[in-house]
């Protein structure tokens, strides 16, 4: 069967023969190579991408049901090729080392930001919860997103 | 593989009616299918989209969640927090952010998990669950429905709908406290809900106490109720901690032992009966998760 | 074939000493930076592998007819088509390509397949027919010991070993087994250059050493074979080893069609070694004012089934395991023993972990013994530059400021009983205020950089000046760790050219760089890259009669003499091979200057505890840490946080938990990672005393943060809770039951 969407606002589409995860579908059938995979099982957060307006874990959504949906990855997330607000305090802060879960952090905290100009330190950490970091101890990433959120106020 | 996305409850009926499995938003099918596991139904069919499954609404006689109602509503939704508290501590403990939003009431019902966190809230909430096939529909005690570790008593053509609460008595509160090593997407090592209803005199006037990852299915502690009637909660919290340990049947596995289960499920029963009855009494107890990010809960 | 995506600062500000961004920073947040994993070419085949179900067997037939009669599977390989030699090893080559009459630990690869998509390949992979007759594993490395089913055994006698002390500490100490877990599994891509070599571009560490063992069981030439350093998803020793290199070039080269393949989770699991568990025995011996007059110690490692690092590891805990403190009587007896269990290697800290949290618990215990403050007693016998090691006799030639490092954690404030970091039991109501109890405790690390032994240890760097700027090419691995980032910044502060890449080039174009381990590589390629860019500024001002260089050109006497359009009409480049100085091999009793230089580190860790239920929240770990010099504080820092975080994953959760050697847990819902909710706050406090070898005097920081952290979060849960805590991870049982 062929599958339609919206991905990064584009249409794309592909076809799925097997019951694939919509991250297999990005990465192996559509190239879109930013989402990871690093445990298959919504246990990290590095395939996080945004499903119609919520954040969820790709390889655990069937790629088959995103027929008519959005999505949006972090290769949709740049401004105008240049990094987003998210992007940039993550850059400065020093919060990207192997840069393997980067792309999931950047989708979770993109989304956090979007309802929340400023959120707390708890806010920030209950927010990318679900996203392991084996690099950084995460005290980079905590501290981009405090100085991101201390701009906004 | 056939594969639908049904657009009306009576479309997915009926493709169960032959022989599909249900699936919604995210699945562990995936999952299997990528590490080659179980094999896989030869037809599915998607209910992610039907609408009419994903409200909680108030009724007559208590409410009722949709079965496509996810984690991330429940656990902020008003008429939850405040009266259904458990249920909101439960959902906001579940996975991640992101498995929040994509696990559903209905897929953690079925699933029939031991140690799903939202059973022993449903349980001593009082909680059934409404089952629909193309040929009609009948309502199940959760004892009866949850019949061993990822078994339901429900046909392969059932799809559970919805999970109806009834009312909560006045001066009543309940609470889900979990055990866990890691302080985020997590499974349950222990898990104790507890509901409990005072009288004017603080004393215990009735109450429930349920436990999930201390035996094949989610238990209730039969005689919690008994136990704790006209007891102080201090009292009654002491009580259910003897009976919660006897009633337990917990293995050894990756997570525990069972000597540390059994140890564990005391101490948990008793922490959840005094979190509910303080929320019972008016204390603001949050939700977690909730407590983080802003939201208030009462009981 | 691999693009990286680096985009070269320009800022001349960000020399050595300054905290300049990522180059590779931006392309990872757009997710545009190209991992081993995203590699992609036309007409690829995917490759899977068929792994043994038995920690030991004997392997009686391989019908691979099953899984060639699948649609779309080219090729399906045995031992018996290694065409070059049958084993492999980063030190003794003992580890079969595939299996071929033995199967000796759960997971090891016996068949390998290649389809034309991963799905089939695995299919196919699973279709081999293997028969095999099972034997009783040995798990138990104590019955390995007895057995001498040993890799190596260790021997360390240093000064009078009938001296004694008239206070007595004795203790036993147990270390599980850590896995590495980075977030990128292993992955790769093969091709065939069509004249017989192949290419490869798969994760590593050291891509030399790659090179090496696919040149040798493929039977090709050295020149036949490149490995391309390529876009890594951290490493932390996992990346050490070969595992499916040799593999992917197998099937490259027998269909004539690139390869790849990905490991899943559970895959990487059983495909990369992990950190050594350990069982040691300790004995120490003071006077009544706390001079440490003896250390005894039995440490036993369990290699698994494969040689790997075992012997290197084993060295290392020996050398290590009486901590950074003087002592003129030690004995070390070390064991690494070979049984049915996964096999064991480099994990961050090497050796060095595993005794750290053993002899810190005895300095704790002396000191309660003693009736002694711990952090008076470790100051007592602290191990400084110019002290002789309490194992080897070395005399300690590089900056060691132990006193320093204690001192100045000591004074750092200890935050009040009512910061919390959320409460034990997670964000749920587990546990209340109430319930918690709180703890604090202290440890002290020492472990050595670079390689010793005498091994010769060199990094290979060269440096160009081209009309573009300036290039570093290296073969050196970046992990995440951030040495491009200061490969760059050391060019611009010695050369004076702002415009920097750092091109990581492969094996056939420049000499090897090392490992990245050993937390080597900023001392090994940034002295490297440091003495090429010295000499080849040297030589343009030389050449040009100029006294300064800068982007503009070759100065002289304040005056633009050359501009640098004319400059770089000439070709400059220079090479440079860096040696550490010299180390040599222990004699028999392990003595002589078998290192190149040391680093230390100290950690304060401050939990709650709520003992009913076992429960432990890491507040915070703070720390102070000889680094030399801080080439970029922030990467310091980076690297300090994440050892630290991986070093309270080993203290309190992160276990390979082996039933009769099958792991229990291969994946990320049951082997537990630490969150974001669970990371302590760290403050860190970087100690610069110049005077080691490395570039502007720099110390390898990886691997400190990660050794003595596990210990002081030991320490505090055992002064939160009285219990003796003599095993991590403490799981909550020990503390609960």
């Amino acid at each position: 069967m062929i599958v339609s969407f919206s991905l990064n606002g584009s249409p794309a589409s592909g076809r799925v023969e097997r019951p694939i995860s919509l991250l297999d579908f990005l990465r192996d059938e559509l190239k879109a190579i930013g989402s990871k995979s690093a445990c298959d099982q919504g246990e990290c957060g590095s395939c996080s991408v945004i499903l119609d307006g919520v954040v969820v874990c790709s390889c655990l959504v069937m790629a088959a049901d995103v027929e008519g949906s959005t999505v949006t990855t972090v290769e949709g997330l740049e401004s105008e090729g240049t990094l987003s607000a998210v992007q940039q305090a993550m850059h400065e802060a020093g919060a990207v080392q192997c840069g393997f879960c980067t792309p999931g952090i950047v989708v979770a905290a993109t989304d956090l930001f979007s309802h929340n100009s400023s959120p707390t330190t708890r806010e920030i950490k209950e927010a990318l919860a679900g996203n392991i970091c084996r690099c950084t101890g995460y005290g980079a990433i905590i501290r981009a997103f405090e100085t991101l959120a201390g701009e906004s106020t | 593989m056939s594969f639908a996305i049904a657009g009306s409850l009576d479309e997915a009926l009926a493709a169960l009616a032959v022989g599909a499995r249900p699936i919604a938003g995210g699945t562990d099918l995936v999952v299997g299918a990528r590490q080659g596991k179980a094999p896989l139904p030869a037809s599915l069919v998607a209910i992610d989209r039907l609408d009419e499954l994903a409200h909680i609404e108030s009724r007559d006689r208590g409410i009722r969640i949709g079965a496509m109602v996810t984690h991330s509503q429940l656990m902020i939704d008003q008429m939850i927090v405040s009266g259904y508290t458990a249920l909101a501590d439960a959902a906001a403990l579940v996975g991640s952010p992101s498995t929040r939003n994509i696990g559903t009431l209905g897929g953690n019902v079925m699933n029939a998990s031991p140690a799903m966190d939202t059973g022993a809230p449903l349980m001593v909430l009082g909680a059934v669950a409404q089952l629909r096939s193309a040929r009609g529909s009948r309502t199940v005690e959760l004892s009866d429905l949850w019949t061993g570790p990822g078994q339901t008593s429900a046909e392969t053509e059932e799809l559970c709908v919805a999970i109806d609460l009834p009312p909560r008595p006045a001066r009543s509160g309940s609470a889900y406290v979990r055990l866990e090593y890691r302080r985020a997407m997590e499974i349950a090592i222990v898990g104790a809900a507890a509901s409990v209803t005072l009288a004017d005199d603080g004393t215990i006037l009735g109450g429930a106490v349920a436990l999930s990852a201390v035996a094949p299915t989610i238990i209730e502690v039969d005689d919690a109720g008994a136990l704790m009637t006209g007891h102080l909660p201090d009292a009654a919290a002491a009580a259910v901690a003897t009976a919660a340990s006897d009633v337990a049947r917990p293995i050894s596995d990756l997570r525990a032992s069972d000597t540390y289960r059994r140890h564990t499920v005391g101490v948990m029963a008793a922490r959840a009966v005094d979190a509910a009855a303080r929320r019972a009494a008016g204390e603001e107890i949050g939700v977690p998760v909730n407590r983080a990010i802003g939201v208030g809960a009462s009981r | 074939m691999t693009v990286r995506t680096e985009q070269p600062s320009s800022r001349i500000d960000d020399g050595i000493g300054e905290s300049a961004l990522r180059p590779d920073g931006i392309a990872k947040l757009k997710g545009e930076f190209e991992y081993a994993q995203d590699q992609w070419v036309e007409g690829m085949l995917w490759g899977a592998t068929t792994r043994s179900p038995h920690p030991h067997a004997r392997i009686l037939s391989i019908d691979v007819a099953p899984a060639l009669a699948i649609g779309g599977v080219h090729a399906v390989l045995t031992a018996d088509d290694v065409p070059g030699r049958a084993s492999f090893g980063l030190e003794h080559p003992d580890q079969p390509v595939l299996a071929k009459e033995m199967v000796n630990f759960w997971g090891e690869p016996v068949a390998i397949v290649a389809a034309e998509d991963d799905a089939t390949a695995r299919r196919a992979a699973a279709a081999v027919v293997v028969e095999y007759e099972r034997l009783e594993p040995l798990t138990d490395p104590e019955d390995a010991d007895l057995r001498d089913e040993v890799f190596q055994r260790m021997r360390i006698r240093r000064g009078d070993q009938s001296a004694s002390g008239s206070v007595v500490v004795e203790g036993f100490y147990e270390v599980g087994m850590q896995d590495q877990a980075p977030l990128g599994t292993e992955a790769g891509l093969a091709v065939p250059d069509g004249h017989g070599g192949v290419d490869l571009y798969a994760t590593s560490q050291f891509v030399h050493a790659d090179h090496e063992q696919v040149v040798a069981s493929l039977g090709l030439r050295p020149e036949q074979v490149r490995a391309h350093p390529t876009g890594i998803g951290g490493a932390f020793g996992a990346r050490e080893d070969v595992n499916l290199h040799i593999h992917l070039c197998l099937l490259a080269l027998h269909t004539s069609q690139p390869v790849k393949m990905v490991y899943h989770r559970s895959e990487s699991f059983t495909g990369h070694v992990h950190r050594h568990p350990a069982r040691m025995w300790y004995r120490h011996e003071a006077d009544e004012d706390g001079n440490l007059v003896r250390v005894r110690a039995k440490v036993l490692i369990d290699g698994g089934a494969y040689a790997s690092t075992t012997a290197a590891v084993l060295a290392n805990a020996c050398y290590f395991a009486v901590g950074p403190y003087n002592c003129e009587s030690v004995s070390v007896d070390g064991v690494g023993t070979r049984t049915n269990n996964p096999p064991c290697g480099a994990m961050r800290g090497f050796g060095a972990v595993q005794v750290c949290f053993a002899h810190e618990a005895q300095m704790d215990r002396l000191a309660d013994a003693l009736g002694m403050d711990p952090l008076e007693l470790r100051r007592k016998n602290a191990l400084e530059s110019g002290d002789s090691m309490p194992t080897t006799g070395q005399v300690i030639e590089t900056p060691l400021p132990t006193v320093e490092v204690i001192d100045s954690l000591a004074a750092m404030p200890i935050p009040e009983e009512s910061e919390r970091a959320g409460l034990p039991g997670g964000s749920g109501l587990t546990t209340e205020e109430h319930h918690v109890v709180r703890g604090i405790g202290y440890a002290v690390g020492i472990k050595n950089l670079g390689f010793s032994e005498g091994f010769d240890d060199f990094a290979q760097a060269r440096v160009l000046l081209t009309p573009g700027g300036a290039i570093v090419e290296t073969a050196a691995i970046e992990v995440g760790q951030g040495l491009v980032t200061i490969l760059a910044q050391i060019v611009r502060s010695s050369m004076g050219v702002s415009s920097v890449e750092v091109r990581h080039v492969d094996t056939s174009k420049i000499d090897s760089a090392g490992s990245t381990s050993a937390s080597r590589q900023t001392q090994m390629s940034g002295g490297a890259t440091l003495e090429a860019s010295s000499r080849l500024r040297a030589r343009i001002l030389e050449h040009f009669a100029g006294d300064d260089l800068n982007d503009e050109g070759v100065w002289r006497d304040g005056e633009l003499v050359v501009p640098m359009s004319r400059v770089t009409e000439d070709k400059w480049e220079e090479t440079v091979t860096f040696r550490h100085p010299p180390t040599s091999p222990p004699d028999g009793d392990g003595q002589g200057v078998v290192h190149a230089d040391f680093a230390l580190a100290a950690h304060r860790a401050v939990v709650d505890v709520d003992p009913e239920l076992g429960l432990v929240t890491v507040v915070r770990v703070d720390t102070a840490q000889d680094v030399g010099k801080a080439l970029n504080p922030q990467s310091v820092v980076g690297q300090i946080e994440g050892g630290i975080m991986q070093g309270v994953g080993l203290a309190i959760m992160e276990e390979l938990i082996l039933d009769h050697g099958v792991i229990r847990n291969p994946n990320f819902t049951d082997y537990l990672l630490p969150t974001i909710l669970d990371a302590p706050d760290v403050e860190a406090l970087l100690i610069e005393k110049e005077g080691s070898w490395g570039p502007f005097g720099a110390k390898g920081v990886g691997e400190p943060p990660t050794i003595s952290s596990t210990a002081a979060v030991a320490a505090a849960i055992r002064n939160a809770t009285g219990r003796a805590i003599n095993r991590v991870p403490v799981r909550p049982q020990d503390i609960a039951l």
